[in-house]
């Protein structure tokens, strides 16, 4: 137990680097990006004049006429305060919005991986135990088209069926829980192609292996032996995808939250970028960024759960 | 085993074209779902249509789903709340359609040179919260404007909506006096709309003009629920002085993408969409053109299509050279085939909005640009002139401006300019614009308020703040004499001279070449009525269910 929480603790302390290195590139991203932020708040609609003097006013008040050391330090200075500022045009605390946003894309986040784990792993299995047979062609051929169709096509397609045509879902919007099923959907389609793909090869590796043999010998059947012993040790690979995938939604699924309406992190986040609305840009790197380490982490504790040799490994070193 | 799983695949295939045969065999029951396709009650994800069945027959308690491309309501942060088209908040003047009407100002009166304006406030008009509107409650509004809100419509200040301001005071329990130190002639052009907002008291911060809670208005419409950048839930102001709304609720729906917009307007979860750009122009017709739940309406727009100069390109400095792309510009066509018939060609910078617009008639002749065009190239001894036409991304995707940027490129060939289209994010856009790295623009604007001598200077004089800093770079001595003459005139029919003759020079010079002056789309379920634009948004008080 004690050599887990010294494992846990040198992760995290390697994670104060990369803090340091994301935050660096989120307030550099956001400085280098194009466009004039104070042009962009005294100009919304593009048709509209302003003199010098209201620009500088503007600017001093955003705090962009200090230089860019300085505008860092005071960012920094605010983020350890747990202040990330406030947005540009809407004026409204970010914190406040991202806590907001980020509970929704969680929800989504963990739709998605429930259809994509239970569909994923399950077909993944299913093809392994019945390889080479016809649902084994079927369900590969279901998890290629499922990973090759391009997720606002499906969007637009799961909109028409359900929404428009059969009228069993709204188009979009989370104001019921249903809502979330066609963004969870169209999320985990194609996530869910790649996770059956890779169980069934994970587990088809492990049941060539000695063990295996030797359960089958001892009379197993071909099911109780992919489930009882390979399984387990092939989810390495599967558990790093997952983790990825997470990551990646969590750290906000942009078109589809625009797609379907759904106020999460990531549909803020592209309304900041068009609208050149760095400080919520800046926020949201950092962000994404730390729910990165933060699920690299987690997939490292998985591991160590799921494959008692590297739990023996990481305790030796 | 291959035989086991077989008939399971093809039940299930079987399953989905039932399902689908079913919702697409009968267009009656599909009709039938749409007109009553009411409310969608957003708690439970009922459609309308259920409800409507539920419920036996529709009324004005019924509530009405909109659908925009953004939120309603920016909120606390903004100058102005929510935007105008809400009917929450109210102004001292309105433009409509170019005239400028008595909104919370019944009525108003200046003197001789323009310096001292008094405006007569409504003496029946009461904010939602109870608070009646009086000059004390008018000059704390214009006191919240030296805060310096922004707002992502349009900015908000005392220096814009009153240049110049020595003083302001009350002139009677209803009255309100505003002094100058430099005459202004169009006070109450400046002050409609988005010129002066104004709020109850109650509902602001007077240390940073900031609304602390909903915006309280004297509108027709109350805010009683809003969930930021999802919906905005609006109820009638039973207490409104005139016109009471004829729905008692509105939901005005955040939905960004485009296509789920249409989307939730076929599946009968909107019943109309809101807003600048909610749908195209092609995809309103379209729509109403194969199915026929659903109505477009038309109304002018105070916007117009452009191409603007960057009169620093050596070929564009010299008029021949500009009036011969104004002359190969084939507007009719444009209009006609681009636009399917329903713009109207523009030949005059201002739109036929404005109560300033001139009647000007121009011509497609393309020989006569071709000759002018070649009498440039050659004295500049080139045999082609390459040019670089920008448009900013939002314009190309909510008008057909990339479809008019490359009709353009190929008439303009056959005048030995190449052109070349780039179409840019907004603030590329905008950085390229102020780098001067560019030769002409496709864009589309229109006037902020219904005066147009700062939209003239702005655009046209020397010094003018979108002229030179956005590389128009457009010099005309006449423009830059009746510029500055116009604001010192008080008798509007006189100004009106001065535009018509700024608005003939423009287009003489071929300053820049209007193509086509927009309207507004707006498409709506047959269920609902009277759902026509305004020069902000769509007219909610007007909106029923259709008997």
């Amino acid at each position: 137990m004690w050599m887990l929480i010294q494992y846990i603790l040198k992760k995290m302390a390697l994670l104060a680097p990369v803090l340091v290195g994301t935050s660096v590139i989120a307030f550099a991203l956001g400085v280098m990006s194009p466009g004039d932020p104070v042009d962009q708040v005294l100009n919304p609609n593009g048709n509209e004049s302003y003199t010098q003097e209201e620009y500088d006013r503007m600017s001093a008040r955003m705090g962009l006429d200090k230089p860019l050391h300085v505008q860092y330090i005071n960012w920094v200075g605010n983020l350890l305060q747990g202040d990330l500022g406030r947005s540009f045009f809407t004026n409204k605390s970010i914190v406040d919005q991202m806590a907001r946003r980020i509970p929704i894309s969680a929800r989504l986040a963990g739709l998605s991986m429930v259809f994509t784990v239970v569909l994923g792993v399950e077909g993944g299995v299913i093809m392994a135990v019945w390889k080479d047979r016809f649902l084994d062609h079927l369900l590969g051929a279901c998890a290629v088209t499922a990973l090759s169709v391009p997720g606002f096509w499906t969007a637009i397609m799961l909109i028409w069926l359900f929404a428009e045509k059969w009228k069993l879902l709204p188009t979009s919007g989370i104001a019921s829980g249903i809502g979330y099923l066609l963004p969870a959907v169209t999320l985990a389609l194609p996530s869910t192609g790649v996770c059956a793909r890779l169980t069934r090869t994970a587990i088809l590796d492990e049941i060539g292996r000695q063990y295996v043999t030797v359960a089958a010998s001892k009379g197993l059947s071909r099911r109780q032996t992919v489930v009882c012993h390979a399984f387990g040790n092939a989810l390495i690979p599967v558990v790093t995808y997952l983790g990825t995938h997470m990551a990646g939604i969590l750290g906000g699924a942009s078109i589809v939250e625009t797609i379907f309406a759904v106020p999460g992190i990531g549909s803020y986040a592209i309304s900041a970028v068009q609208s050149k609305d760095y400080y919520v840009v800046q926020a949201y790197v950092l962000f994404s960024g730390m729910v990165y380490v933060a699920v690299t982490i987690l997939v490292d504790l998985l591991y160590m759960a799921v494959n008692p040799r590297i739990r023996r490994g990481e305790a030796g070193q | 085993m291959k035989n086991k799983f077989l008939p399971l695949f093809l039940a299930c295939l079987g399953t989905i074209a039932v399902m689908n045969g079913c919702a697409g065999a009968g267009p009656s029951a599909q009709t039938e779902a749409q007109t009553q396709a009411q409310t969608q009650t957003q708690e439970t994800g009922e459609t309308q249509a259920d409800r409507e069945q539920e419920s036996g027959n529709r009324n004005e308690e019924e509530e009405v789903v909109i659908a925009a491309y953004r939120d309603a309501v920016q909120g606390s942060g903004d100058a102005f709340y929510c935007w105008e088209g809400a009917y929450v908040w109210e102004a001292l003047t309105t433009n409509n359609g170019g005239v400028i009407e008595p909104w919370l100002a019944r009525s108003w009166e200046h003197n001789d040179d323009c310096t001292e304006w008094t405006f007569h406030l409504r003496e029946d008009a009461f904010f939602t919260d109870g608070v009646q509107f009086n000059a004390d409650v008018c000059l704390e509004n214009i006191e919240r404007w030296t805060h310096g809100i922004t707002s992502t419509y349009t900015s908000l200040s005392v220096e814009k909506s009153f240049p110049n301001l020595d003083k302001m005071e009350k002139a009677g329990e209803y009255a309100v006096r505003f002094t100058f130190t430099e005459p202004i002639t169009t006070l109450e052009y400046v002050l409609s709309d988005y010129g002066s907002p104004m709020f109850s008291p109650n509902c602001f911060d007077k240390e940073t003009g900031v609304i602390s809670d909903y915006a309280v208005g004297t509108g027709p419409y109350k805010i009683v629920d809003h969930v930021d950048s999802e919906y905005v839930l609006l109820e009638r102001n039973e207490d409104y002085y005139g016109d009471k709304g004829k729905v008692k609720n509105f939901r005005i729906r955040c939905i960004p993408d485009a296509q789920t917009r249409i989307s939730a307007l076929k599946a009968g979860e909107v019943m109309g969409l809101a807003d600048n750009g909610a749908i195209t122009m092609d995809g309103a017709k379209n729509l109403c053109d194969t199915d026929d739940h659903f109505s477009m309406d038309s109304t002018p727009s105070h916007m117009t299509e452009y191409i603007m100069f960057n009169c620093k390109n050596e070929f564009l400095a010299d008029r021949r050279m500009r009036e011969a792309l104004n002359l190969a510009t084939d507007r009719e066509s444009i209009c006609q085939v681009l636009y399917n018939g329903l713009l109207e060609p523009a030949y005059s910078f201002l739109s036929t909005q404005s109560v300033f617009h001139l009647d000007l008639q121009g011509e497609y002749d393309l020989e006569r640009a071709k000759a002018l065009a070649k009498e440039v190239l050659d004295e500049k001894g080139a045999d082609h002139a390459d040019m670089t036409m920008i448009i900013r991304s939002s314009t190309a995707s909510d008008y057909n401006c990339k479809a008019v940027a490359e009709y353009l490129k190929q008439v303009y060939q056959e005048l030995g300019v190449n052109v070349s289209i780039e179409i840019l994010d907004s603030s590329i856009y905008k950085e390229r614009q102020q780098q001067g790295t560019y030769d002409m623009t496709l864009t589309v604007f229109g006037i902020n308020n219904a005066d147009p001598t700062s939209t003239f200077k702005q655009y046209f004089a020397t010094g003018g703040n979108s002229n030179g800093p956005l590389n128009y770079n457009y010099y005309n001595e006449k423009i830059d004499e009746l510029v500055a003459k116009a604001p010192t005139i008080a008798d509007a029919q006189e100004r009106g001279r001065i535009y018509d003759q700024i608005q003939t020079v423009l287009f003489e010079d071929s300053a820049c070449i209007p193509i086509c002056y927009q309207i507004n789309v707006n498409i709506h379920n047959k269920a609902i009525e009277h759902y026509a634009g305004r020069t902000f948004g769509v007219g909610l008080p007007t909106i029923s269910w259709t008997e």
